[in-house]
């Protein structure tokens, strides 16, 4: 049968390219066999094919986009008309809420976590001024370190286009501006609009973060009456130790910032700033909220200038005779002109303005209805104003916790954790590895006497995220999340439950990952481990699966049930694991839940010790804690109790709530080195000794030539060390800094490099072998992981964030600005020793993550398949390149593999015993030893009685 | 919310489709049409300078936006490329349509269309002419077409529009060769008719 012309074009036109192209006439010539149009219409596609080499390979899109010609964005001028309705990134734009200097905002909805935000976006106009692209990511990085009820949240910051944009809390209410428009405020207005902002800037001075520009614009009141600090745009952040190397990049800007008529003397004079700098700004905005003027209200901006550095404003009363004098003289030394003279700290100026007598308007109240109100009425005004008073501004706050009596259940070596305590608060359990495996534990407080109830039987019991244990009402049975998996290898989550006083473990709550129930115990609120964690809520005698009260969006998790003691409310913890997290509750007949905390950080374990004191952990943004906190659940404002190198990881209270239990863990890290085989043949594998440190712990160890660096913490932060001819260094130290993903050696072994996490923002260093020198070379970019060297010494490549995916990128240590390497998830990279390509890790899926490699051009290259568990991951490559070594084991616990890139033969290169957990690890330049940082978590129970009442 | 319900419908209609439901696809398409239409239209007007976004992220970005999360199924995602490269082809093409004809109804004289889109690296690629001259291509080997699609118009890989049409990589590899040949005299002969 005679194929068809087409298939018959086909299948010469490929043979015909099989032969030399000086063969290819004689080839056609005999093949085509007198077929002049198939000849002819061969001999065409061939001319073409020589030409079509680079035809249609760039994409469509790509082409067009690059296409001149084509509208851009610059030219359509409206894009505040087109972005409403538009979505950007997961946010779907709905209205314009504003604009100004700094940006517009729009109002827009969170696709991914269904809530409203608001987004702030560069002015169209100056879409290229890379010192407002800069400063607003500095807006937001500033502004994200802090957390606190009076400083306006920021969610994210985000990119469209290029174009950079802030997540923001959605604010209802107007702006003091507005405000001020109406006229002056009455005194305690002022008064509690003042104790606010002073504790925006009380917890920003905290952390050495000055505003630089309050103003009435940027301050923020909801209808509630709570005040919200904006824009913290001009805010300068300046870790101790890089404040010479950063002065130089902030020195042009630092005349310009901040908003005339607002600024400090010394602000003007460009003499620097300091928290005081925000104190007198905010007394210009006391002056303005009294007297419905400016204290310096000239127009013209050089006698504007004149007054501000050398004229006295008028007195408040002069302008308003209703001010108290000592509103006015509070007001006033806020607005001295020598920053000595002002206070000196946010708090001084609290202490002032919180010391007020808060019903300023009784004197006034006083004369008008003394003789015709009997005095009843006037204690009953006196205590709503006190009420209000006390509503807005927490000046009664106490520490719940601030007369408890500590002490030690537990002093076991290993590891304790998920504390629960028994309603009556006469029992309390917890898992601890006492025995080996992780098993529960009960103790009877006071009886000093502990059983181990599972003994092994229920592998598989602990999740640091949700109440893994807990109690029955009645105290009889210790209830506990439990993992069962069958023998085909599918797993069922359970709350099991067993005698308090030992017997037989039996299912409690089949299907159900946590459970709490109402004081009365007559209801039952649970979750399934089903997507979104469905809670219902149930009588005591039946269960009914049929209609969740609330499931979480896609991704989010919700845990941590609990009944508020008078079932109004169900708390629970809500958000992405394991750290972005925080308290909501919900009424328990359904409806929209409510945020009651905002840390998105790891909150767990809330408990409440009446309908109001919330307790809980949290960690801070830079990954230290988690800390004790607690907040009163109408006022909302986190106070947090603990500090020092304890992380709390459980806690449960009593059903009276005079009676707390927490777990307290301190990791212990301890530096080992092993000799090992410079090759891949089977070797005996030797145990491995501990080196002896002059400091107490010591982690992230690398090795350079005939030194060994480590990282150690110093009480207030972190430092690196070297030890070298049995005698240890400091190299660097940084006060509160945590220095991540480990130290980096070059390669010829002269210079060190390491990225710092300080003041919520992230720095690599570089500095010389010896100490010296040390630098901030890359500062923009939000680092992830570890950094590696390039073999040629050149640059250092790292993960950062870029829109919320790490990629790799390389820093070049010359100056120029960092570039985007890896344009996938890629993380903790290693590169080959001759700098042919570079291998790194991927996402975590589950439990697991795959390595891969490209090369050093970025194209993909081919590795043998290697998926790993979650936990500690690093990678090295033996000198000679060819062979990689690895962590792989249980997410606890891993050995050091090698594998042979070339061939995949792989071989296990340590056999470390079942209690020795590898946290990281290093090779020695000349292959034949590795250091190994061991990690030791321990922990305790501990008793918190707090005093009746 | 709307984007849940889509996120349904999205998957159960591809699982559908791919079951055999002709109908499926019907209801799909415009779903993704509006998503990726809208997607490239940013992308079009964008900054144009420094661009980094591929053609495959953004569709990937289209299938996340339209598909559940934790739905990331290959074999769905499959056929959602294929789906794409299709709608791409006419969402591109309809674009320089419209671009052409607005340059020449405006009488704006100074470009034509295969001046602007011809960057110096392509020999020759007015996407009007192409998707003619791939209408007829598919008439003869409707494969080819397809692997055009996929490769061009949706920036696939060999190896994914291998995947997608369930061909070796060779396959693809060969057909793509031919393609661009064929396709590549197709333009320029009607280049020289028209001159």
């Amino acid at each position: 049968m005679k194929p068809d012309p087409w298939s018959r074009v086909e299948q010469v036109f490929h043979l015909a390219l099989e032969v030399e192209e000086s063969q290819r006439a004689a080839f056609l010539e005999q093949t085509c066999a007198g077929d002049g149009e198939l000849r002819s219409e061969v001999e065409a596609l061939l001319a073409a094919d020589k030409k079509a080499e680079a035809f249609l390979e760039s994409p469509a899109l790509e082409v067009i986009g690059q296409a001149p010609g084509m509208p851009s964005r610059d030219g359509s001028g409206a894009e505040e008309d087109r972005l409403p309705g538009s979505t950007v990134s997961h946010y779907r734009i709905l209205e314009k809420l504003g604009g100004g200097g700094m940006g517009i905002v729009y109002r827009a909805q969170d696709l991914r976590l269904n809530r409203f935000v608001a987004l702030k976006f560069l002015p169209q106009e100056a879409p290229h001024d890379a010192s407002l692209v800069e400063q607003l990511r500095r807006e937001a990085r500033a502004a994200s370190a802090l957390n606190h009820p009076h400083i306006c949240t920021v969610h994210d910051i985000d990119e469209q286009d290029g174009r950079p944009f802030i997540v923001m809390e959605l604010l209802e209410g107007q702006t003091l501006k507005h405000r001020i428009a109406d006229g002056p405020l009455e005194s305690k207005e002022i008064i509690n609009v003042g104790i606010q902002i002073g504790e925006a800037l009380e917890a920003a001075h905290a952390r050495d973060i000055i505003h630089r520009d309050i103003k009435p614009a940027n301050i923020f009141v909801t209808p509630r009456g709570q005040v919200k600090l904006l824009d913290f745009g001009l805010a300068k952040s300046l870790p101790a130790d890089t404040a010479l190397t950063l002065t130089e990049n902030f020195a042009e800007t630092r005349a310009f910032v901040g908003t005339l008529p607002y600024m400090a003397p010394e602000q003007l004079q460009g003499r620097g700033v300091s928290a005081r700098t925000d104190i007198f700004a905010m007394g210009t905005v006391l002056y303005e909220l009294a007297t419905g003027r400016r204290p310096f209200p000239e127009e013209f901006a050089p006698e504007l200038a004149q007054s501000i550095l050398h004229k006295q404003p008028p007195r408040p009363r002069e302008l308003n005779p209703a001010i108290p004098p000592r509103l006015e003289s509070i007001i006033l030394k806020c607005l001295e002109k020598d920053p000595q003279n002002r206070y000196q700290r946010a708090q001084e100026l609290l202490q002032d303005l919180r010391s007020f007598p808060p019903p300023s308007a009784i004197p006034a109240f006083l004369t008008r209805w003394t003789f015709l109100v009997p005095l009843t009425a006037v204690v009953a005004a006196m205590a709503i104003v006190a009420g209000l008073w006390l509503q807005k501004t927490e000046y009664f706050w106490r520490n719940p916790i601030g007369d408890a009596r500590f002490q030690t259940v537990t002093d076991f070596d290993g590891a304790e954790q998920a504390a629960a305590i028994s309603r009556d608060g006469h029992f309390v359990a917890f898992l601890s590895d006492r025995d080996g495996p992780t098993d529960v534990w009960v103790t009877q407080l006071g009886s000093g006497q502990f059983h181990n109830l599972t003994r092994g039987s229920a592998p598989g019991l602990a999740n640091p995220s949700l109440r893994a244990l807990g109690f029955s009402p009645d105290s009889s049975l210790v209830t506990f999340w439990f993992r069962k998996q069958d023998a085909a290898g599918s797993s069922d989550i359970s709350v099991w439950a067993v005698p308090t006083l030992g017997g037989q473990p039996k299912p409690y709550l089949e299907g159900v990952a946590e459970y709490d129930w109402s004081r009365d115990g007559s209801r039952l609120a649970y979750h399934t481990p089903g997507p979104g964690d469905p809670l219902f809520v149930s009588d005591s005698t039946q269960r009914s699966d049929i209609r969740p009260v609330f499931t979480a969006p896609a991704g989010l998790h919700a845990h941590f049930q609990l009944w508020a003691p008078d079932s109004s409310f169900i708390y629970f913890v809500q958000g992405a694991l394991p750290d972005k997290l925080d308290i909501w509750r919900i009424s328990p007949a359904g409806g929209t839940p409510e945020r009651i905390t905002s840390h998105t950080s790891r909150v767990i374990y809330p408990v409440l010790l009446d309908r109001r004191t919330l307790l809980y952990l949290a960690s801070d943004p830079d990954g230290s804690g988690p800390w004790l906190y607690s907040m009163n659940v109408e006022r909302r404002i986190p106070h947090r109790l603990t500090q020092g190198l304890d992380r709390y990881t459980s806690l449960a209270a009593s059903a009276d709530g005079r009676r707390l239990v927490a777990t307290l863990a301190t990791p212990k890290k301890t530096l080992w080195r092993l000799p090992i085989a410079d090759s891949l043949a089977p070797t005996d594998v030797s145990a491995p000794t501990r080196i002896s440190l002059t400091t107490s712990t010591g982690s992230s160890p690398r090795l350079g030539p005939k030194y060994l660096l480590y990282v150690s913490a110093t009480g207030t932060g972190e430092s690196i060390r070297k030890l070298s001819n049995e005698t240890t260094t400091e190299l660097w130290s940084g006060h509160g800094a945590q220095i991540f993903g480990g130290p980096v050696i070059s390669p010829d072994g002269s210079a060190i490099a390491f990225s710092v996490r300080q003041q919520g923002r992230t720095f690599l260093y570089l500095m010389q072998a010896d100490g010296t020198g040390a630098r901030v070379v890359a500062n923009s970019l939000d680092l992830q992981g570890a950094p590696a060297w390039a073999p040629d010494g050149q640059s250092i490549t790292s993960a950062a964030n870029d829109h919320g995916v790490p990629h790799l990128f390389r820093v070049p240590l010359d100056g120029r600005s960092p570039a985007l390497f890896v344009q996938e998830y890629s993380v903790d990279p290693a590169w080959a020793p001759d700098g042919r390509f570079i291998v790194y890790s991927g996402p975590d899926i589950g439990t697991t993550f795959s390595l891969k490699a490209v090369t050093a051009e970025g194209a993909a290259r081919p590795l043998p398949a290697l998926t790993l568990t979650r936990g500690a991951r690093r990678l090295a490559f033996l000198p000679g390149g060819r062979a990689l070594v690895f962590l792989r084991g249980g997410i606890q616990h891993k050995n050091l593999w090698v594998i042979d890139l070339e061939t995949g033969t792989e071989r296990q290169i340590t056999k470390l015993s079942p209690d020795f957990d590898v946290g990281d690890f290093d090779i020695s330049p000349d292959g034949r030893e590795v250091v190994l940082e061991r990690v030791q978590e321990r922990s305790d129970v501990v008793l918190l009685d707090l005093p009746q009442l | 919310m709307a984007s849940t319900t889509s996120q349904h419908d999205l998957t159960g209609l591809l699982r559908a489709w791919r079951a055999g439901d002709e109908k499926a696809l019907a209801k799909l398409t415009p779903l993704v049409y509006a998503e990726l239409h809208r997607a490239a239209g940013n992308y079009m007007v964008g900054e144009r300078s420094e661009h980094t976004l591929q053609t495959t992220a953004l569709i990937n970005e289209v299938y996340l936006r339209l598909g559940a999360f934790q739905h990331i199924d290959w074999q769905n995602r499959a056929q959602f490329f294929g789906i794409c490269a299709q709608l791409m082809r006419r969402i591109l093409v309809d674009f320089a349509r419209s671009h052409r004809s607005q340059k020449r109804g405006g009488g704006a004289a100074a470009l034509q269309l295969d001046e602007a889109l011809i960057v110096s690296r392509e020999p020759e690629a007015d996407l009007v002419a192409l998707d003619e001259a791939l209408n007829e291509l598919a008439g003869k080997d409707s494969r080819k077409c397809r692997v055009v699609e996929l490769r061009f118009f949706a920036g696939l890989s060999t190896k994914e529009t291998a995947h997608v049409l369930q061909v070796s990589v060779e396959t693809v590899m060969r057909d793509w060769r031919l393609a661009k040949a064929w396709l590549l005299r197709q333009l320029e002969q009607q280049k020289s008719h028209e001159a």
